[in-house]
């Protein structure tokens, strides 16, 4: 909307149009007066700003420099990574909480489609402060051997209470839950083989040669000890 | 070629600022000089004002020369009103501002009704008629923007307004203006 125009405003707006690139009539203003008193001040207000900007870019390449890093380490195939390749007493860290532990064993499943390491929970223990250290030791070293290789150990290192727990910690082989009767229809199933060395022979040893189209028939008896079988 | 001059001001070039500051230090004195009688005063405004624009330069995107003065200006007059703000001339609005004003002496006896009598009787006027004369007549500013600018109600803006062209009008009058008045 347009504002109403008076003719003094108009008037006016003229006369300051008009006006010359001058001071006032009877004026003492003089530019360059004025400009000697700013320029010092002028002068003085620049290196603040210089020095704000140096603030600033050294605040921008912190802060490039941190998220950087914490791209970098918080990157998920990155970290996986470099848990699988850690060999296991590096995992170990050095203060570990003291009082009653949850042991974990850290398996790491290399599975060439996807390495990913899990954790179950596997027994929860009380171990004195002293042992710490070595008792998580055995354990994780205990963990990565055979089962095999678990029984000769056990057999030939004496017996402590260190190793007994760590041994406990062992996964204990699973058996499959098969009822009776699969067994028997299992072995009625299996071919037959009949050992000679079972075979008793009764009758002379001229006897021994059968007649003509007649097959020798054994009397057959099984060793068992079982009486219904 | 002011945007040179623009370009090497924000590299805080002190010649480019020196020929931008003689390049508009007259026509911003007499800026300041509407809204603030006193010289030394005005010459006050007129300093800070360039040394905000100068801090502020890197901000400005230069287009047109008018542009770049519009710009200055406008600091000028912020520049101006914070003064007379600071130096408890706002507000100054009294009922019986008008009553049996006239102007201090007899400004420039000898001319006619020219631009310089006007800037002079503007000058003139008292602080609360001038600054609202000058916001409104002269910068453009509507009676909201000025109610915002001076913590004042649009009313008081528009009766200060009427009185003020009121009192010029007489002074105007005396020296031989003659004006019908019209609303467009």
């Amino acid at each position: 909307m347009k504002r109403p125009d008076e003719p003094l405003d108009h008037l006016v707006r003229q006369a300051i149009n008009d006006l010359p690139d001058t001071p006032p009539p009877g004026s003492a203003f003089n530019a360059d007066q004025v400009w000697r008193q700013m320029h010092p001040r002028l002068q003085g207000a620049a290196p603040q700003r210089r020095s704000g900007t140096v603030w600033w870019l050294a605040a921008a390449c912190a802060s490039v420099l941190l998220i950087s890093w914490l791209y970098v380490e918080l990157t998920p195939a990155e970290k996986g990574a470099s848990v699988i390749n850690r060999p296991p007493a590096a995992s170990i860290p050095a203060n570990r909480p003291v009082g009653p532990l949850d042991l974990r064993q850290r398996t790491a499943v290399r599975d060439q489609s996807a390495q990913v390491v899990r954790e179950r929970p596997v027994r929860r223990v009380n171990v004195p402060e002293r042992n710490l250290v070595e008792q998580t030791k055995l354990t994780e070293a205990i963990t990565a051997m055979p089962a095999e290789t678990l029984r000769i150990v056990a057999e030939t290192i004496p017996s402590t209470p260190e190793v007994t727990k760590a041994l406990a910690t062992v996964p204990k082989r699973q058996f499959r839950v098969v009822h009776a009767n699969e067994l028997q229809a299992e072995d009625e199933k299996r071919p037959k083989l009949y050992q000679t060395g079972n075979v008793v022979r009764l009758g002379d040893e001229g006897e021994l040669q059968p007649d003509e189209g007649e097959i020798a028939k054994p009397i057959i008896l099984r060793l068992t000890n079982k009486p219904n079988q | 070629m002011d945007q040179q001059l623009i370009e090497q001001c924000k590299r805080g070039n002190a010649f480019a600022q020196k020929r931008l500051f003689d390049q508009y230090a007259n026509r911003l004195f007499r800026v300041s000089l509407r809204y603030v009688r006193n010289e030394s005063d005005a010459e006050e405004v007129l300093m800070n004002g360039f040394m905000k624009a100068f801090q502020g330069i890197s901000d400005f995107t230069y287009r047109d020369d008018k542009g770049l003065e519009a710009w200055l200006r406008r600091i000028i007059v912020n520049e101006a009103l914070q003064h007379l703000r600071a130096n408890r001339s706002l507000p100054l609005f009294q009922p019986e501002e008008m009553a049996g004003i006239q102007p201090d002496s007899n400004p420039l006896p000898d001319m006619g009704l020219d631009a310089e009598r006007i800037y002079a009787l503007i000058r003139e006027l008292p602080t609360g008629y001038r600054t609202i004369f000058n916001l409104y007549v002269i910068e453009g500013y509507t009676h909201r923007e000025i109610a915002e600018r001076l913590a004042i109600s649009e009313n008081t803006s528009k009766s200060q307004l009427s009185k003020a062209r009121a009192l010029l009008q007489e002074w105007l009058t005396s020296y031989g203006y003659e004006a019908t008045r019209r609303t467009s």
